[in-house]
């Protein structure tokens, strides 16, 4: 799941991956405003084959927010459907 | 230095040719974030094209942009986009301290929600004449944006609904927002065809085609006024980039080369097998093979010539034409013929030559996999598709946009016939018995055309953009450009040919640029080259310079500006009488003509006509 995000991050921020962390957020990552942030969550449901509810993308402001959501089951669950 | 700029152009091309489609949000804001670096550090190689995009939209299209910067990137060009403020399109067209009209952009690209131009159109309770004005409104809009802006516009015309409030009830209505947006894009196509400066991206064919579900996400909508799903960005973008190709002609294809067996029939002709085992006709398969062949031949109507370039016996081929009933192309359809056994890449060099095309204007299409990737090794300029094994997807091969145009002039409708006048030429000149009789014989008339707008600026345009071999300096123009010239006080001059096998239409075009009032600047001098060895140039140039003098001008001064491509204007400008003045740095030469000395007409084998009625503009 790192290399995946580290990826994201790096295409989609500038991120250097050795600068990669849990700790990246809204707050201390330069160019993560409103606008990349609806690109970010896009590309986390196509890096990772999902799709988020509505209202996940609010929580979704820092690495380790995005990781748990991730990681949790239910959240993850909805795969694409028509 | 070069180099190392080339490369890192092409490094990022290569990632951007083999994004996966699965993957492509992240890699696409790379790309684009690298391209939006050197084009700041203006490191662009030489043929890139740099274009300045402003966007109008309705709504957050934001994380559709990297895509469309690097399906640009892909065809050739290093985009810039500004978006325009949000929700406003009409404003920001009629404001005239808008970002639209404080800047310069090259493209206009406007990017319409239905509901939101249009609001209450879907809705079954609303009055028509709401809607028409809401129409009015923005059409107007979009025609004083086709007066004012300078660089091109293109227009998404209106997605049909995604949610449409009872469908059955709107569809038995002529009245209902359902055709009603039907009309909108009619009118919008309307605007296209009077406007030269627009197009149209067929946004309404684009939703349908993938899907109002797939494209619309409803949820991005409601969350954040951003409509796109990944899929209707990628296929927007690509879209949008296909018709940036054909606005700036982009590497155009003018030739498509065919295979025989298994591309314009089913089967292997061969003598093995006898004819009537070939698929072709009413029944499947042959029925995939004879619509493929009536495709071709509705592009042939259209202006692009077809070759064969197969190994068969050219005989069996030929008996196969002349015999098969359900033959929808002609033998003699084709402008250039290769059936041989020898290898199809020596094959399309000797197309090349006979048609006098570049390589890079010919679409080649084989069944083999082998031929195809023999093709694209020896000559990557050629571009390429494989026939697909599965007969019933073979129609669908030419519905690609790599064959499309935004326009059609008579000079495209007339070409084969024109290659068919060009083969008996030849005979006639293998009969005569030398070049001055061969010349003589044609019985040429060249008419000397002053620009008009309405009868010329398509055509003047189109041979900036599609001439290479005969050019003195390769200055494209796109016809707003060259309007605006015109209107600036540049002459251009046009001139059609004839002789006794055909006509040639308008082949020779000159634009001049006055300086003041004793000099001027020879801006662009071109020829089709299928006029090329008859000497039309060195009188189509005299008779610029007789013009010239009787404007009053002084002294003409020309530009060589020599390319990979141009080399037969080499000299052209000394021979005329031209003093080389000085060298430029890339190998060309500024040359100087004094116009009080004129010379006569050497080329006694070509009428002039068309002199005459000129010299009342002058």
């Amino acid at each position: 799941m790192d290399d995946k995000l580290r990826v994201v991050f790096r295409d989609i921020f500038g991120v250097r991956p050795e600068d990669f962390s849990d700790d990246l957020s809204v707050d201390n990552v330069e160019s993560w405003d409103s606008i990349k942030h609806l690109t970010l969550v896009l590309c986390l449901e196509q890096a990772f084959n999902i799709q988020f509810p509505a209202e996940a993308s609010g929580r979704l402001t820092n690495v380790r927010a995005i990781k748990s959501m991730l990681s949790a089951p239910c959240a993850a669950a909805t795969q694409t459907v028509v | 230095m070069i180099d190392t700029l080339g490369q890192r152009w092409e490094t990022i091309l290569a990632c951007a040719r083999s994004v996966e489609p699965c993957h492509f949000l992240a890699a696409h804001a790379r790309i684009a974030r690298e391209i939006s670096q050197l084009r700041q550090a203006k490191q662009l190689p030489k043929d890139i094209i740099p274009v300045r995009i402003v966007l109008l939209r309705s709504a957050i299209v934001e994380p559709m942009v990297p895509s469309l910067v690097a399906e640009l990137a892909v065809r050739g060009f290093a985009a810039e986009a500004i978006l325009g403020p949000l929700g406003s399109i009409v404003p920001e067209i009629l404001h005239p301290r808008s970002l639209l009209n404080r800047d310069t952009f090259d493209l206009c690209l406007v990017l319409p929600i239905t509901e939101l131009v249009l609001p209450s159109v879907f809705d079954p309770a609303s009055e028509q004449d709401v809607r028409r004005r809401a129409l009015d409104n923005y059409l107007r809009a979009l025609e004083q944006l086709s007066q004012t802006f300078a660089g091109h516009i293109i227009v998404c015309n209106f997605a049909p609904p995604d949610m449409l409030l009872m469908p059955n009830y709107q569809a038995q209505n002529p009245g209902s927002g359902r055709y009603f947006v039907a009309r909108a894009n009619e009118e919008i196509a309307l605007l296209a065809s009077c406007r030269s400066n627009v197009s149209v991206c067929d946004l309404d064919m684009l939703t349908r085609r993938l899907g109002s579900q797939r494209f619309w996400s409803r949820r991005d909508m409601a969350s954040s006024m951003q409509p796109l799903t990944p899929d209707a960005m990628l296929a927007l973008a690509r879209q949008i980039a296909d018709i940036c190709c054909l606005v700036f002609h982009r590497a155009m294809v003018k030739c498509i080369v065919l295979d025989c067996d298994n591309t314009l029939w089913g089967g292997v002709l061969g003598e093995e097998q006898a004819s009537d085992r070939i698929h072709l006709g009413e029944a499947y398969p042959g029925i995939c093979y004879l619509q493929f062949q009536k495709q071709l031949s509705q592009l042939k109507e259209l202006g692009y010539l077809l070759a064969l370039n197969s190994k068969n016996n050219d005989a069996d081929v030929r008996q196969l034409f002349e015999n098969h009933p359900s033959m929808a192309l002609k033998y003699n359809d084709f402008a250039a013929v290769r059936v041989n056994w020898n290898d199809k890449a020596s094959n399309m060099v000797s197309i090349a030559e006979e048609l006098k095309l570049g390589l890079d204007s010919f679409l080649f299409l084989d069944d083999s996999e082998f031929e195809v990737n023999l093709m694209c090794e020896r000559l990557p300029q050629v571009r390429c598709l494989k026939v697909p094994d599965e007969p019933w997807q073979v129609p669908g091969l030419l519905a690609s946009r790599i064959l499309d145009c935004l326009h059609v002039t008579p000079e495209d409708r007339a070409k084969t016939h024109m290659y068919t006048h060009e083969s008996r030429r030849k005979e006639f000149y293998h009969k005569a018995g030398s070049l001055e009789d061969f010349l003589k014989g044609l019985g040429m008339v060249l008419r000397f055309e002053p620009f008009k707008e309405q009868e010329h600026l398509r055509r003047a345009a189109q041979l900036t953009q599609k001439t290479n071999q005969f050019n003195l300096t390769t200055r494209r123009y796109t016809e707003p450009e060259l309007l605006a010239a015109h209107k600036e006080g540049a002459l251009i001059f046009l001139g059609s040919l004839q002789d006794r096998f055909g006509n040639y239409g308008r082949i020779i075009l000159a634009i001049v640029m006055p300086r003041n009032d004793r000099e001027v600047c020879l801006d662009t001098f071109l020829m089709s080259c299928r006029a090329i060895g008859r000497g039309v140039e060195n009188v189509f140039l005299k008779l610029i310079l007789n013009r010239l003098h009787e404007l009053g001008y002084l002294e003409l001064i020309a530009e060589y500006m020599p390319n990979s491509k141009n080399a037969l204007c080499d000299g052209f400008l000394e021979r005329n009488g031209f003093t080389n003045a000085e060298k430029t740095s890339e190998g060309g030469a500024i040359c100087r003509l004094d116009l009080q000395l004129l010379a006569d007409i050497d080329e006694c084998w070509i009428d002039v006509e068309g002199m005459e009625a000129n010299s009342q503009h002058g």
